[in-house]
Order: C-alpha cells, then sequence, then structure tokens
C-alpha cells in the first residue's frame, strides 16, 4: 500500500470515529446523560495505550507489529485524545488545583506531542540536505577523528614549511571549534555563519601561504565543513532527542496524577455522578 | 571490542588484572581471551604480571541517552508520587482535592470561607486520605442518592423530598394543569440535534427514578458558574412537539381554568369603578424586589368601598347570610322526652352542630345512619322513617339526648365544661386537645357561654334536671321570644325563637368565629393516618359538613378560596399552581412603562365582545404574546424557555 494511501485511510478512520463521538457527546449535553464517566474511561485508556508506546520499543519480544506502525497509531490515538480530552472537560478549565495540575500536565503533553510530531516531520529532511547520515551516539568519535587529522595537518604544515600561519590560525579559531559542539543555537535555525567566517579566515590567509602550506588549507577547509556538518547533525540530531526527556517523563507524571484523579472521583462520588 | 560492564564500569582496566599461577616450576598468565589473553612476555619467573597496564587506558563510559531519560522518567514519576502525597496528606487535603470553587450560593457551605466544608455532602471526606481509599470500597450507587438527599434537604420541605425528583417536581403533572401533561406529549424531535440526541440516548424516561440533583446542577464550577441553565433544546427533548423557539410557534397564553387559591377577585367588573378613581396602584404595590405586585390588606384595598364596620348589621351584601349553629330537630316520641315539641322545628341538623355531635361517641353511630348515603342521606325524616320500619324509634330518643347533652356542654360555664368541649372538639376533628387551632375554637365557644346558656334557658330551660334522670316536663317552659346577642365581643348571634336555633353571621371582616371553624376543618382534613373505624366514620362527616358549610361559608368563600388544609386568607399566600410553570418579575417590566395605567398595556380586563369560552377566573383576558415576542425575540431581550419557565413545580 502506497503511503499515501496509507494516511488517507488513517486520517479518514480517525475523522469517521471522531464524528462517531460527536453525537454521543452532544447528545449528552441535551439529553442529561453522565457521558463524563464514560469519556474519562475512553481518555485514560487512549492515554495508558499512548504511553506503552515507550514500552513497545524497549521489548523485542513479542513481535507486536511494527515499530512504524505504532508510531502512526501514536500520532492518530493523539489527535483522537485531543478531542475526547475537550468532550471530558466540556473546554472549560478546571479551576480545582488537582484538576488544574491534571489539565496543565495534559496541555503540556500534547503541546510536546505536537512539537515532537513536528520535529520527526522537518529535522530528518534538513539532515539529509547537510553531510551523510551520521548515527548520533558515533559523533564524538568522527569529532575526535577530525581533530586528530586536523592536529597532523598542522605540525605537517610546521615541519614542512617552517611557517606558523596554519598553526595560529589553529590556535586561534580551530582548536575551540574543533574541541567540542559548537554552534548548537545557530544550526538549530540551520545558520552557517559561523563556518562561513572561519573558512573565510583561512581563505584570506591564502596568499601567505607556500603553495604545500595551500594543500594542507584546501583539507582545513574541507575538514572545518566537515565538523560543521558533524556540528549541524548533532544539534538537530540532539533535538530529536531532547523533547522526549520532556514527553515521556511527562507521561508517566500525567499517569500518576490521572489515577489519582480517578480515585478521587470514585471515593467522593462513586463514579463521577 | 570490549564496553562497559553493567554496572557502567570500564572492562578494559580488567586487563591489568592479572593473577599469575604457578604450574610446575613456570608461572602461567591466566587473563581470558576475552580480556584480550596473554600478552607476549608472560609472567615474570617471579610470577608478576609483565604488562600489568592495559594497552589503551580505561575509559570512563557514560550512560546513553536513553538509560538518562530513563533515569529522569523513573525520578519524575517519584516525584508527582511525592508531591501528590504532600497534597492528599497535608492539613489542606481538601482544599488541595476539590474540584472547584463552588457556585455564589453554596459558598456558605464553607466555613469558614474559603475552607471546603465538603463532609456537608460527601460523608467520610474529612476524615483524610486513608480513609478515602476505604471510601472507594464502600461507596455504591447509593451515595448519589445520599447527596441528593442533603440537597433536598435544604432546597424542599419534608412532604416535598419525597416527589423532588419526579418530573417537575409534580406529583402527578395531570394535577398542576392538563395542559402540562399535553404539553409533554412526545411527537418526534423538531430539531437535528434533538433527533442526534434521540439516535444517540432514544426516548426521555419520563419516570426520572435514575436522575440525581447533579444531572442537570453541576457543582464545582465556579463561583459565577449558574447551575439552573438550561438550553430550549434540553427543554425540547421531552417538549419535542412544541416549536421551535418563543417566536416561532410557542403557543398563545391562556389563562388558568381555575383559581386554585388566594383571593377570588374579578378585575372586569372593578375596571369600570377606574373612572371614580381606583387603579392599580390602589390594591397593588411592588414588593421590595419589585419582582412581584403584591395587594394590600383588606382595610387597605377593598374596605374604602366594601365598608363593614359593626354598627352597620343590615346593609351590606357580605353580611346578610347568617350560619345556622344550633338547632333542634323536629322529632316526636314514643316514650316521654324532655324535649321542646313546639318549638323544635328543624328538619335537619345543622352542619356546625352536626360536627359537635360527632365528638361524642354516642351519638357518631346514629350520625351514621342519618347521613349514610345508602339511607336517610341526611335527611332527618327519611331517618325516622327507616327507625320506625327497623322498630328502633328509642334512637331518636338517643339523639335528643346527645343533642342535650352538647347543649349543656356549651352553656357550661365551669372548667368541666371547658375540658367537656375540648375532648369533644378534639375528637370531633381528630386533633389533638392541644392543637392550637383547636384551642382557639374551644375559646370561642367558651366566649360563647352567655348566648349557649340564653339558649338553654329559653328551649330547656329544665336540662340539667332532666340530664341528672329527673322527671320534667316541656310543657312547664315559658313561652320565648326572638332577640339579638350582640355585644362588643359577641357580635353576630342570634337566638331565634321562632326557628328554635342560634345563628351566627360576620359582622366584620376577618371574623374570628368562622376564620376558626374554617381554619380547623381544613385542618382536620389532612388526618388520615392509623385511623380507627370510630375516625373513618368522624372524618366522613367532616367531608359531608365541608360541602354543607361551604355554602354557610359563603360571605368568606365569596372571595376566599379554601382548599384542604391551605386557608389562605391573604392574597400572598398564594401558590403557584395557578400559574403553572411560569414566572415573571415585574420590576424590569415596569421600569418600560411610563403611566401607573399602563399596567393595562398587559393585564386587559375582559368585556362584553370577550370570548365566554375563555376561563378569565381573574377577570383579565389572557395575556397576548405578541406584546411580549414584540421585545423578547433574537437580538432584542433574552427569549430562552427560562427566561419565563421554571422547571420544578415546587421552587426549590
Amino acid at each position: 500500500m502506497l503511503f499515501r494511501t496509507r494516511r488517507l485511510l488513517s486520517i479518514a478512520a480517525l475523522v469517521l470515529v471522531l464524528l462517531m463521538l460527536t453525537p454521543y457527546a452532544i447528545g449528552y449535553r441535551i439529553a442529561f446523560s453522565d457521558v463524563v464517566v464514560t469519556s474519562g474511561w475512553l481518555l485514560f485508556a487512549v492515554v495508558a495505550f499512548l504511553s506503552s508506546y515507550n514500552l513497545r520499543k524497549k521489548l523485542t519480544y513479542p513481535p507486536l507489529l511494527k515499530s512504524s506502525t505504532w508510531l502512526q497509531m501514536h500520532i492518530y490515538l493523539g489527535i483522537a485524545a485531543m478531542v475526547i480530552f475537550l468532550f471530558h472537560t466540556s473546554g472549560k478549565v478546571p479551576t480545582g488545583h488537582l484538576d488544574i495540575a491534571l489539565y496543565a500536565l495534559f496541555t503540556l503533553m500534547v503541546a510536546s506531542g505536537l512539537f515532537g510530531f513536528y520535529l520527526t516531520r522537518t529535522i530528518p529532511t534538513t539532515l539529509s540536505s547537510r553531510g551523510n547520515e551520521v548515527i548520533f551516539e558515533r559523533i564524538p568519535l568522527f569529532r575526535r577523528q577530525i581533530k586528530n587529522r586536523v592536529e597532523q595537518i598542522i605540525l605537517q604544515s610546521i615541519e614542512q614549511s617552517a611557517s606558523s600561519i596554519l598553526a595560529e590560525f589553529y590556535k586561534s579559531y580551530l582548536m575551540y571549534f574543533l574541541s567540542g559542539p559548537r554552534n548548537v543555537l545557530l544550526h538549530l535555525v540551520r545558520s552557517e555563519r559561523t563556518s562561513y567566517r572561519l573558512r573565510h579566515e583561512l581563505r584570506e590567509s591564502d596568499r601567505y601561504l607556500d603553495e604545500q602550506d595551500k594543500v594542507l588549507a584546501a583539507e582545513l577547509d574541507d575538514l572545518i565543513k566537515l565538523k560543521d556538518d558533524l556540528d549541524f547533525h548533532y544539534a538537530r540530531q540532539g533535538l530529536l532527542k531532547l523533547w522526549l526527556f520532556f514527553h515521556i517523563p511527562m507521561t508517566l507524571v500525567l499517569l500518576i496524577f490521572l489515577v489519582a484523579h480517578i480515585v478521587l472521583i470514585y471515593a467522593f462520588t462513586s463514579g463521577g455522578s | 571490542m570490549l564496553g562497559p560492564d553493567g554496572k557502567g564500569r570500564c572492562t578494559v582496566a580488567a586487563q591489568s588484572i592479572c593473577q599469575p599461577v604457578k604450574d610446575g616450576d613456570r608461572w602461567v598468565c591466566t587473563r581470558s581471551d576475552v580480556l584480550g589473553g596473554a600478552c607476549t612476555a608472560g609472567p615474570s619467573p617471579t610470577g608478576e604480571c609483565a604488562c600489568p597496564s592495559p594497552e589503551q587506558p580505561p575509559c570512563q563510559p557514560v550512560r546513553s541517552l536513553r538509560a538518562r531519560r530513563t533515569r529522569l522518567t523513573i525520578g519524575a514519576g517519584l516525584f508527582a508520587v511525592a508531591v501528590l502525597l504532600v497534597w492528599l496528606m497535608s492539613p489542606n487535603s481538601l482544599t488541595m482535592v476539590s474540584p472547584g470553587t463552588l457556585s455564589a450560593a453554596h459558598l456558605a457551605i464553607e466555613a469558614p470561607p474559603g475552607v471546603p466544608n465538603c463532609q456537608v455532602c460527601h460523608q467520610g471526606a474529612e476524615s483524610g486520605f486513608g480513609n478515602w481509599l476505604s471510601m472507594i470500597a464502600s461507596q455504591t450507587e447509593t451515595h448519589s442518592v445520599e447527596v441528593n438527599q442533603q440537597c433536598l434537604g435544604c432546597h424542599f420541605s419534608e412532604t416535598d423530598q419525597a416527589i423532588a425528583m419526579k418530573v417537575h417536581s409534580a406529583a402527578e403533572l395531570s394535577e398542576i394543569s392538563p395542559a402540562v401533561e399535553e404539553l409533554s406529549m412526545l411527537a418526534g424531535p423538531t430539531s437535528f440535534l434533538l433527533g442526534l440526541s434521540d439516535q444517540v440516548y432514544g426516548e426521555p424516561m419520563l419516570d426520572q427514578t435514575q436522575g440525581t440533583c447533579s444531572t442537570c446542577h453541576n457543582e464545582h464550577e465556579g463561583a459565577a458558574h449558574d447551575m439552573k441553565v438550561m438550553s430550549d433544546v434540553q427543554c425540547q427533548v421531552c417538549h419535542t412537539n412544541q416549536f421551535e423557539s418563543f417566536n416561532d410557534g410557542h403557543p398563545a397564553f391562556t389563562s388558568a381554568t381555575s383559581i386554585s387559591s388566594g383571593i377570588k377577585f374579578d378585575h372586569a367588573k372593578h375596571h369600570p369603578r377606574f373612572d371614580d378613581g381606583l387603579d392599580c396602584q390602589s390594591c397593588h404595590q411592588a414588593d421590595a424586589e419589585g419582582k412581584t405586585m403584591l395587594v394590600s390588606p383588606f382595610e387597605n384595598s377593598c374596605q374604602g368601598c366594601h365598608e363593614q364596620r359593626s354598627k352597620d348589621h343590615h346593609g351590606d351584601a357580605i353580611k346578610k347570610n347568617s350560619v345556622p349553629f344550633l338547632q333542634l330537630p323536629e322529632m316526636e316520641f314514643e316514650d316521654p322526652v324532655y324535649w321542646p315539641a313546639e318549638l323544635a322545628v328543624g328538619e335537619n341538623l345543622a352542619p356546625m352542630m352536626t360536627l359537635l355531635l360527632a365528638g361524642d361517641d354516642e351519638a357518631l353511630p346514629l350520625l351514621s345512619e342519618i347521613y349514610d348515603s345508602d339511607g336517610a342521606a341526611g335527611d332527618m325524616f327519611e331517618w325516622f322513617f327507616i327507625l320506625e320500619d327497623e322498630g328502633e324509634p328509642e334512637k331518636k330518643a338517643q339523639l335528643a339526648t346527645a343533642i342535650k347533652k352538647l347543649v349543656s356542654e356549651l352553656a357550661d360555664y365551669s372548667s368541666s365544661g371547658e375540658k367537656a368541649r375540648t375532648v369533644r372538639l378534639s375528637k370531633a376533628f381528630s386533633l389533638e386537645a392541644t392543637d392550637p387551632e383547636l384551642q382557639t375554637l374551644q375559646a370561642e365557644l367558651s366566649a360563647a357561654n352567655f348566648v349557649m346558656q340564653m339558649f338553654k334557658q329559653r328551649y330547656l330551660p329544665q336540662l340539667e334536671d332532666d340530664l341528672a334522670g329527673e322527671e320534667v316536663d316541656a310543657t312547664d317552659d315559658e313561652e320565648l321570644t326572638t332577640d339579638w346577642m350582640v355585644s362588643k365581643h359577641m357580635s353576630g348571634w342570634r337566638v331565634d325563637s321562632d326557628e328554635g336555633a342560634i345563628s351566627y353571621r360576620a359582622v366584620a371582616h376577618s371574623d374570628s368565629w368562622l376564620k376558626n371553624w374554617i381554619e380547623t376543618l381544613g385542618k382536620s382534613q389532612g388526618k388520615t393516618a392509623q385511623m380507627t373505624s370510630m375516625d373513618e366514620m368522624r372524618a366522613g362527616i367532616r367531608a359531608l359538613m365541608l360541602d354543607e358549610l361551604s355554602g354557610d361559608f359563603k360571605s368568606c368563600t365569596k372571595c376566599h378560596t379554601v382548599q384542604g388544609e391551605a386557608a389562605p386568607w391573604s392574597a400572598a399566600g398564594r401558590l403557584y399552581d395557578a400559574s403553572g410553570f411560569t414566572k415573571f418579575n415585574h420590576r424590569p417590566h415596569m421600569a418600560m412603562l411610563n403611566e401607573p395605567g399602563n399596567c393595562l398595556t398587559c393585564h386587559i380586563p375582559k368585556n362584553e365582545s370577550s370570548d365566554a369560552s375563555i376561563a378569565m377566573p381573574r377577570g383579565f383576558l389572557p395575556h397576548d404574546k405578541e406584546i411580549c415576542s414584540s421585545c423578547h425575540a433574537p437580538g432584542k431581550a433574552n427569549n430562552t424557555c427560562l427566561n419565563c419557565h421554571q422547571y420544578h413545580h415546587e421552587r426549590p
């Protein structure tokens, strides 16, 4: 099945479910039926299922569908949860402390989920535009390899031409640039200003270099570009992983508050009546 | 390639841990192949490791992002649990778990202000978090019923609580108004939303046995939340055969078919007097809120024309009717009986006298026979015929004795007479002797001792001797004359020598004698629990006498409605039954009237050309809906159902 066809079917299924839920909720308001309990349990079930996605990724057995299928279900059920949440709360912000906390947690969950959805839909395409695909955990290794190669080039330059121009350049700019991930925020907004400036500086000193150093400077230029691409990947892939540092812990907090909410509802009203 | 071990330690460092062992006369390296195996030099001849340092320096393992995220997740979860426990176990736990501020009307439940008083509605709430968990197990579906009882305890009277959860809080819709039941007919939805509701939930349950107060009234939604709000479409869940809105299909207004209580007043008859200076404000003034137009007291609004002073006995129509109180019935006896045969001319027993006779256990069976609908049906002569047919003529003598005993008690000045009258009244009305109304009526009878004494002296002067068992003869009694017995405190008594009767007529408004009789009778109507056979007989006689007396009391009932226990003497006692579920606030409407006479804009008296088939019990034409809908329309004034109607028949 084509991706586009699958997506159309998924959206159609989601719209169909929501259309089935809507008359139920509207009818409740008219007929005074106690749909809050039903919508509450439905919402809890959906949130619990959404939360199980992280568990599924940790489990290698049993093979319960592909992770990509789970992700699709996670997205569509997440949208359904937003609608059920509106039905459950009648679109009103509660005034009780615990309920406000619960409302805020769910809202933050939805916001972080939508943010993550945006990131997963935009970052991968930008990564492919800058260098080769690289595994996030191996970026420090590649960065060290680039730094080692740059240091070799600088030593080679000193040995073969007794010129200190590249060494000074390394000391002034490259040593800091290569010692770790740089310009993270600039890369998040896809700015290449720093690498352009570095490479511009290098080119400016090109006229003072002899032919051998010019060859080395050209390699340095490539390595600066490579390091900048690595930083770009580090910043963007890092963001892809960082938002989960909010989304997943908040999921557990939300579940705990939901359980407390249900306990209190049943303790005080025998089920919300 | 080796990585960190399960505890995050560098396994490369383990390469330095070589413990050579001696195999014969040689030392052998024991480093496993996994850790790099034996080095080329091998252990020294003295058994020392030749390469204690690893080829690569030990790394410093760091946790993976996933591991760090897991730790953060667990930490956040623990923090959340800690926060919840602090919330739930703190002294302010009720504040923390409260789902929201109460509505403004219920804020008084909080004591002191701002501190929840949850246990008022949620039993056990004050006992803390530990008990809340056990409450889950103990809570059943009856919880909502318990909460309901808390609501009803404040909002409904004890008697109305039984019907509070019924549709419109009415025992039977048809009892309120036939029109209400008609309006409830289901004839299918009139809008898409209603159709949707019908499809999802089916038809509404009119018995409402599963409804609770919270079904409609949501609490904990803030002080500004209106708990009474209800949409038009929600009304139309049941009233589906009606109309789209007030301006689209709402039926024309009709007047109540009858006056259920309050003052009967025909405005149309009084309207012509407007030219003489009478106007609406002559009788009606708005209450403090301006919501309801009150009726001024009789002295301010009616007496000006319907003057009725104690000096004027004969000039006013209101007081021309007298109420027979005591009359000796015409009876002939086979055996000698002390009885003024020439003067006793009553054809039937007077209702008041019958009621008092019903307080005599010996007279009660006789009354039952007289008023037996299958026998004499209240006709004395018919009863006499029946007695003769059945060969029981002595019962006439028994009745005469009962009447004479009554006369004696009524004329008795002493405390024993007062006590006897109290016992008689208590039995007659099936009320406790200490009942305030009954006590008042007894006091009225005591105040009339003088008249009763005169009656006794004139008609039965030898009564005490007769009752004592001595032989007496009525022919020895003197001839009597008619006389009025009127004084400052006993106005209106009349001893009629021609009729052999005592009658009473009111000579002033709000006559206490008649008022007490009506109130005591009304109060006795509701006494039905644990009735003995004699109580049942008395109740039957009271019911019959009430009908009889309604004619005797017409000087009162001409203007005052009397129903059951209720005796609303003033217009302020008017119930809402007459107006059904309709409410109206005069204040905003009065502000739009420039002149007093503009009341007639809405209140139009009937006239000669009015349709006689339309019920107009107060003399007004039904309100013209067009007058209301000219302002109450979409985009103008509120035109929702609840603007003019209330759901609960008994207003909380």
